[in-house]
């Protein structure tokens, strides 16, 4: 199991999703879930970005200081 | 030695299971295991043990539980004997599924080993004289050095027994098998930096003093260097030291790093987090309590920076002999070539080969009478000398095919695209190219002149594809600068289009003999970020 590290572009703003998943195919559907579930009304999505992907242990975490993508 | 392991007391270290386990068990002591290991199969290896497996040189390829491991073999400054280099072979060709690659600290790797061929591999490196021990782990790792040492007509000195007993003295050595972190050194007095001494936690560098009249030779030391996720260029200290010093200072350096080093969180262990907190002027307080006076710094003998990179035909500083720098188009290696190479290193020279960091190989020693004859073999058709000028200095990591945190595959990617733009253009100047699979900078993306760092995303057609992000303008000369990122991502289908464009532009608008890391301070970043953003407009949709 793998802790995913994604970047979002929605609307020229970009958002950090993390996602617990065992394959990298799996996390990007994951994503696809997560936002649906953030949003009332789904909105477009320009981007969806994979940056990093650790093995999940006890502590595994990002820190989400600032966006790799560049608008 | 016996030393006190002080920070066992440190109810912090408690929280840090790696620490744990390294005052419970020295990582060496791995070594006594294997075999009962091999004997009862991967299935007997207790996860919590894994890790252990470093200090051996062993890391587990992904996915991690199928049991196929990666080895990595120490090879100090990059020196191989012909008995070396064909006992590396064979353990390829038996073992290694005919995979063998040069790295970029001048060892050697293998893949897809089993537990129980490890005992007879370690023993057929021992009947040669090397190991495995130090090439992966918290501990010293191997020492780069100039992979000319000896040889080199504008070196400041023979580095060759300074470096052997530097290594000789961490070898196997318990006093410094727990450090809080990989641990890395170059010892060089190559005047082109060949070493790439900014990016070493610790590195050696030719100076010269006038001392007592007299002008002495020694190094300049630089500490805190490292790329992986935060990277940063390693400072110099005030300080000048004869090559008989070398060895206390490297000791006393290590032993700061053992006792003050951080061992509460594995990802600010490295010496870099040590240092950028203490600062360079701290650090040398700190280290002259070990050892006493040292004089301060002297005349740095570095010149313009080349990278790790030795090709063509050159005389040696010994009359009559010359070596000749060859292309290992990303370090990669079949057995049946690397005994190729052994074999022509015995017939033409003294069975020497020498392992660069930049993942390429020396011939050394080559006599001129035997040189014309060399010159038509057709192992050079294949890795040649003169190489072009993108496959010639094209760097990539292992990428997807074994790392377990990769996103992209990278090694055959870098050879094909560098290949097909050295087929498409031709440039008086050759580009730095280096790929990563991930963050973690394995492939020294940052100091490239063009970086090439994978990620995933989802393509137009809401797909998910293998993708890059391009960074432009790092090097390692005149204390070194890490390269920017530029806007936009390539889908790596189309990372060809895109560079053969970027490049072309380059082309196009270039000086005469301009490097493509002086076209960028020129033009300036926001320069090429326009013209990339026209080229993914035309290419990348």
């Amino acid at each position: 199991m793998n802790l995913y590290r994604f970047e979002v572009t929605i609307k020229e703003e970009l958002i950090h999703v993390i996602i617990a998943a065992d394959s990298d195919e799996k996390a990007f559907q994951l994503v696809d879930i997560e936002l649906e579930k953030r949003f009332l009304k789904m909105p477009e999505v320009d981007d969806i970005s994979l940056y990093e992907k650790r093995k999940i242990n006890n502590g595994t975490g990002y820190v989400l200081s600032e966006f790799e993508t560049i608008l | 030695m016996v030393y006190e392991k002080f920070w066992s007391e440190n109810p912090v270290i408690a929280k840090n299971k790696t620490e744990v386990w390294k005052l419970e068990k020295d990582g060496l002591k791995i070594f006594d295991d294997i075999p009962h290991y091999a004997a009862n199969g991967f299935e007997s290896i207790p996860k919590e043990k894994w890790d252990m497996f470093k200090w051996a040189g062993l890391y587990l390829q992904r996915p991690k539980e199928a049991g196929y491991w990666m080895m990595r073999v120490v090879i100090p400054g990059g020196i191989l004997t012909y008995d070396q280099q064909i006992t590396l072979a064979n353990i390829a060709k038996d073992y290694g599924r005919d995979v063998y690659d040069i790295t970029t600290r001048q060892a050697i790797q293998f893949h897809w080993l089993t537990i129980e061929q490890v005992p007879d591999i370690l023993n057929r490196l021992e009947q040669v004289g090397m190991t495995t021990a130090g090439a992966c782990g918290d501990i010293t790792r191997n020492i780069i050095g100039n992979a000319l040492a000896g040889i080199d007509p504008g070196e400041l000195f023979d580095t060759r027994e300074v470096l052997y007993n530097v290594f000789e003295f961490f070898r196997l050595n318990e006093d410094f098998s727990n450090l809080p972190r990989k641990y890395k050194m170059s010892v060089s007095a190559n005047v082109h930096n060949a070493s790439n001494a900014e990016i070493n936690c610790v590195s050696f560098n030719p100076a010269t003093k006038v001392i007592d009249g007299k002008t002495e030779v020694g190094f300049h030391v630089k500490v805190g260097g490292g790329l992986s996720s935060v990277p940063m260029l390693a400072e110099e200290l005030d300080l000048f030291i004869l090559p008989e010093k070398t060895v206390e200072v490297a000791a006393a350096i290590t032993t700061i790093f053992r006792d003050f080093g951080y061992r509460e969180k594995r990802h600010r262990s490295r010496l870099k987090f040590l240092v950028a907190d203490w600062g360079p002027e701290q650090f040398k307080e700190k280290l002259l309590e070990y050892t006493g006076p040292l004089p301060e710094k002297g005349e740095s003998a570095l010149k313009e920076w080349n990278a790790g990179y030795f090709y063509g035909i050159h005389k040696q500083k010994q009359e009559g002999l010359n070596y000749v720098g060859v292309n290992i188009p990303v370090g990669r290696l079949t057995p049946d070539e690397v005994i190729e190479f052994a074999e022509l290193s015995k017939k033409y020279g003294n069975g020497e080969i020498r392992n660069c960091n930049s993942q390429n190989l020396i011939i050394p020693n080559v006599p001129d009478a035997k040189l014309e004859e060399l010159k038509q073999e057709s192992i050079f058709e294949r890795f040649p000398y003169q190489p072009k000028k993108f496959i010639g200095y094209s760097v990539s990591c292992t990428g997807i095919e074994y790392c377990n945190l990769a996103l992209v595959e990278t090694k055959n990617r870098m050879k094909t695209i560098a290949e097909k733009l050295d087929k498409e253009i031709d440039l008086d100047v050759p580009v730095r190219m280096h790929m990563v699979g991930c963050p973690n900078n394995c492939g020294q993306r940052a100091i490239a002149e063009i970086g090439l760092q994978g990620i995933k995303m989802k393509n137009q057609d809401k797909k998910m594809v293998e993708a890059f992000e391009i960074y432009v303008g790092g090097t390692l000369n005149a204390g070194g600068k890490f390269n920017e990122k530029l806007k936009g991502k390539v889908e790596a289908e189309k990372l060809y289009d895109v560079l053969k464009e970027l490049i072309l532009f380059f082309k196009e608008t270039k000086l005469l003999s301009e490097t493509f890391l002086d076209f960028v301070e020129r033009v300036g970043k926001s320069e090429l970020q326009s013209k990339l953003d026209n080229i993914l407009t035309e290419v990348a949709v």
